[in-house]
This record gives C-alpha cells, structure tokens and sequence, in this order.
C-alpha cells in the first residue's frame, strides 16, 4: 500500500510546492530522526513549514507527532538529521527559537498555585519581560481569549475550555512568530472547540505561523493549509486537504458493511460488480469501503440488498485511515 | 550527517548555575505561590519550634541533669533543633513539592518551553527550598532567642549555616526527585536518610556517646557540619575548626548541586 500511495502522491507534490518557496521557510526538517533507547519513535522526515502558514501534523496514536513537535521547540535533542526553526539550527541556538517560540503541550500544564493573570506575568518574565509590558501583553490576550472577567480566579475555578484558553493565552505573551500546538482541542467540547478555531484562524491572519498535532479530521480541515499524515515515524503523504482527499480517496465513497449471510463475504460478486470502474476497495475490519477515483465512478451501480450501505462524499478521515491502515493494525498501534 | 555524533547543543548539561536570572525567575514563581497561602504557611514554623522546646525544655529536659560540652540539655539541642528544622523543610521542598509540580502540575513542561533552561528550573527549585529552610530556622532561632538559648551575636550566621544547609539538603533531596518512580518512593529516603542523619549527627546528643565502632560513620552524615556549626555559632566558641566544617559543607553542597542537576536532566531531556 506505501508504494501505491507514493506513486499517487508524487508527482503532484513537486507542482503544488513550486509556489510556495518564495515564502520564507519557517521549519525546514531533513532526514529528521529521533530515537530513544529501544525504539525509533521519527524514522527519518522530511517537510517544510511557511510563513503564515497552519501547518498539521496528522497520524494515530505513536505515530511520532508529539516526538517531532518535541524536537521542533527544541526540548528533546534530535537523534540526527537536520532540524531549522525560525532560520535557526536547533542544535546550535535553541535560544534563538525559543525566545520567537509559543508552545502549547497536550496537558493543560498551567500553574494551579497562581491565579490566571499570576500565570501569564510568570510566563512573561521567563521570557525577561518588563512587569509593564507584561501586564498589558497579559490584559490584551486575556481580551483576545474572552478571559478578563477570570483574570483573578485560581486556575482551578476554569472550565476546561478556559483552561485551554489560557494555555494558548499564555503561550502568546512573547508574541511568538512560530505557535506549536499539540492536540489543541483534545477534549473539549464542540462549542469549546469552535471557539478556539476560530482564535487560531485568527492568528494565523495576524501573521503568526501555525503548526498542530491532531487526529481530529475534522479540526485538520477547518484549520489545516497543509498538513502531513504520519504513522509509525514516517510521513506517508503531504499535502493540502483537498489535494489529500483528491489524490488519495478520490470523490467519493460507499461503505458497505458485511452482512450476516455473507453475501460480501462472496468476493468475486463484488469484484464483478466493481470491474472496469474507477473504484479502489478497501477492507477494514467489518467494512468495505469503495472509492470513487472519478466523479461517474458509482453511475448505475447497484448492490445486493446489504445490512448497511452508504454513499458520501469523502473527506480527510478517509485519507487518514486509507494510509494509517485502519482498523487492520488497531494492536499495534496501541503500543 | 546522518551519524549520531551530531552535536546537539540543547541537550548538553551546561555548567549549572545558580546564580542565573532564570534561577531567580523560577525562584520568583514559588515564592509567590508561596506568599499565596501565607496564612497556611507562615506560622507553623513558629508554633513548631514552640512545641519542641516545650517538649524537651519541660518534658525530656528535666530528666537530663548535669551539663554537656559544658552547656545544659536545652542549651546543647537548641543549635542542632534549629538546623533540624531547615533538614526538614528543605527535604520536603524538593521532595514532594518538586515532585507535584513536575510529575503532576507538569509546570516543569511549562518552563522548559520558554527560553528558561532545565538548569534554571533545577537549580530555583533548590533555592527556593534553602531559602524556606532558612527562613524556618530564622523563626526557630528567634524563638531560641526570646528563651535565653542564644548565647552569642554570632548566632546571626545561623541563618547564612541555614541557608547553605538547606541548599544542600535541598539538592540531596532532588537527587533523590531525580531517581524515584513514584512519589511513594520517598519513604525509602526518609527512613534511610533523612531519620538517620537527623538522630545521628549530634543534634540530641555528643556524638562521642556513640560506641566507638559506629562513631566513625558521623562523619560521613552530610548534616553533622551544618549541626557543628551551628552549636559553634550559637556559643561564640568561633575557631580554626568553624572554618573547616564551613568548607565542607560548602564542598558538600557544591557536589550535590552538580549531581542534583545532572540527574535531573537525565530524568526529563529525552
């Protein structure tokens, strides 16, 4: 299947880059890797970031998303391979990107001692900012993440929401060229996760480059100019979400699900039924799913009365388990 | 390019220093969570130091005739009860409130995404802890003090012995941080450290009392020059040995701090 999907993805890759390497480069990585004591968590990566740009990282659970998010604010040293961030080398000036650099972990790591605008001053004078201008850099994104009314609660009087808020919040307070956000919206809920879509979308128009882990589909394509899918270490294919969906996934899909007599279970009927059209099968646990490459690819076709039988259009969740294999590998990826 | 003796700069332990902004920025952050809950943090001290001596001043005290090293009983322990105080608040600093910030606030994740380096935080978490250590002793001193226990101006250094001290129990207590797997874990150091050096570094009794084959291993208690110095200290008797117990705890301190540090970083930089 990865050689499929290189062939697929190839040759549009270098057209879809071309116009975009006059924009300065934010994050050049080259056969990036990182390795820990008994296994390889990045098997060797290449990709670029752009300025103004929201970059996403998409891949399972051990894909290697949070190791290479890691390596990019410079807190765990690569293994080798070449990594720049902000035109900087992160084995010789983490300080230089660090000081450009807003980070927003996965766990809400805020400081449960300290009350919501004791958090963001903290965090300002980390970065060797005036208490004047920290105070009005921590008013200001206390507005922009609608928080001015808590600034004096204690971190634990916060909805998760909130509390989510003010770690994106706070990892503004050096007003960073470069926001690094791992799994911004875990966890929320859909109101919540509006909400902070529409501030990152916001940055992302004031100038400020975006790069998010994630394996929401869904939060892939209302950010996402760009993302790569990773599994298991590896960058299977890269590239905008329509293209994504496009290349790899086509227009769109049936599902099929397997019946209790079997009738599926009979592959050379649906091999027939399928042959000569432009239609890729996959197999996932009890599913089929029937892709579409062309817009006519299901005209006049029909199926044996089925359990359940779905045609839509397709989307990044289709792309995302076409690469990452579905349901086929679930143990080994639950490492 | 690809060979894995690619520097990598960020991962190199850079000579700590505890002397950095960054320390007192990290230092900055626990004391105003500190300041925070004063009122639940500022008077046990006090009251504890209360409690000791009434227990051994009314209580053990009177069973205890006679004098040691020329001094009555409550006189002998006040030195070494002051240094106790600072042998348990600076343990406890880098053991369990280091321990919640990292493992559980996860603040040391925090930190480390700004251009704070893991130096920093290590080495403000350890003098945040000698500086409650020494302010506890300073309550404790003052309380020894007010009873007539003081017998010299030199006992104002107490406070800097305080200082040294805690920073060395605090750094011996985050070697410990550094290795343990679960806070759990901290009973093996309390009961194998901390209690002994506590019961066997002459702050209840001459270490000479002890027989001869086990006298020796005082010695190697890190906290018996903080309780020598001390009870020099809150007696005037200042001489060429005040000196070198100074130097070794010093040395000692330095040598905790450097190990304290580099396990650090091997527990988080991966």
């Amino acid at each position: 299947m990865a050689q499929l999907v290189n062939s697929a993805f190839a040759p549009s890759a270098s057209t879809s880059s071309i116009n975009l390497e006059q924009r300065e480069e934010i994050v050049v990585a080259q056969g990036l890797r990182k390795s820990y004591k008994d296994f390889e968590a990045v098997k060797g990566i290449d990709f670029k970031v752009f300025r103004q740009e929201c970059f996403g990282i998409l891949g399972p659970n051990g894909a290697g998303k949070s190791t290479t998010i890691k390596m990019l604010h410079c807190f765990s040293p690569i293994t080798s391979g070449t990594l720049q961030v902000l035109g900087y080398n992160v084995n010789e000036h983490p300080d230089k990107i660090k000081i450009q650099l807003g980070v927003v972990s996965q766990d809400d790591n805020l400081d449960a001692d300290l009350t919501v605008l004791q958090n963001l001053l903290t965090y300002a004078r980390y970065f060797a900012l005036g208490k004047k201008e920290a105070l009005r850099r921590a008013e200001e994104v206390l507005e922009l993440f609608q928080l001015t009314q808590k600034r004096h609660s204690k971190v634990d009087e916060l909805s998760g929401g909130m509390k989510r808020r003010l770690v994106i919040a706070r990892a503004l307070i050096n007003q960073p060229r470069l926001l690094i956000l791992d799994e911004p919206t875990t966890g929320l809920d859909p109101a919540a996760r509006q909400l902070v879509w529409q501030k990152l979308r916001y940055l992302r128009d004031q100038g400020v480059t975006l790069i998010l882990t994630t394996h929401y589909m869904e939060e892939a394509t209302q950010l996402c100019d760009r993302l790569v899918v990773m599994d298991k270490g590896r960058i299977l294919a890269e590239g905008t979400p329509e293209t994504l969906v496009q290349r790899l996934v086509g227009y769109e899909v049936i599902e099929l699900r397997q019946d209790k007599l079997g009738v599926l279970a009979d592959r050379e009927i649906l091999n027939r039924l399928i042959a000569n059209r432009p239609i890729l099968l996959e197999e996932a646990g009890d599913t089929i799913y029937l892709f579409g490459q062309q817009p006519d690819a299901f005209h006049n076709l029909t199926f044996p009365l089925l359990d359940y039988q779905l045609q839509r259009k397709t989307g990044l969740e289709d792309v995302f388990l076409r690469l990452t294999g579905r349901g086929l590998n679930e143990g080994e990826t639950d490492e | 390019m690809n060979n894995s003796l690619v520097k990598t700069k960020n991962s190199e332990l850079e000579i700590p220093n505890p002397f950095s902004r960054g320390t007192y920025w990290v230092w900055l952050r626990n004391r105003d969570a500190f300041l925070r809950l004063w009122k639940t943090e500022l008077w046990p001290p006090f009251v504890e130091a209360l409690l000791t001596l009434f227990a051994f001043g009314f209580g053990l005290g009177v069973y205890v005739q006679g004098q040691i090293e020329g001094l009555s009983y409550l006189q002998f322990i006040a030195p070494g009860l002051v240094m106790t105080s600072v042998l348990f608040t600076a343990s406890f600093e880098c053991m369990f409130g280091t321990y919640i910030r990292m493992e559980y606030q996860k603040l040391f994740t925090a930190m480390l995404a700004t251009p704070l380096s893991l130096s920093d935080v290590v080495s403000g978490e350890i003098l945040w802890a000698a500086t409650r250590g020494a302010f506890t002793a300073s309550c404790v001193l003052l309380i020894m003090a007010l009873f007539g226990l003081v017998g010299s101006w030199w006992a104002l250094l107490v406070v800097l012995v305080a200082l040294v001290s805690g920073f060395m129990l605090a750094s011996l207590a985050m070697i410990v941080t550094a290795l343990v797997p679960s806070i759990n874990s901290y009973n093996y150091y309390i009961t194998l450290g901390v209690i002994p050096m506590q019961l066997f570094s002459g702050v209840f009794f001459p270490t000479s009392r002890l027989p001869e084959s086990f006298a020796w291993v005082v010695n190697f208690s890190p906290f018996y020059p903080s309780v020598k110095l001390a009870r020099s200290l809150f007696s005037g008797q200042v001489g060429i040995d005040t000196v070198l117990y100074a130097l070794w705890l010093v040395a000692l301190a330095a040598v905790a701090y450097w190990l304290a540090v580099f396990l650090m970083h091997r527990r988080l930089i991966k």
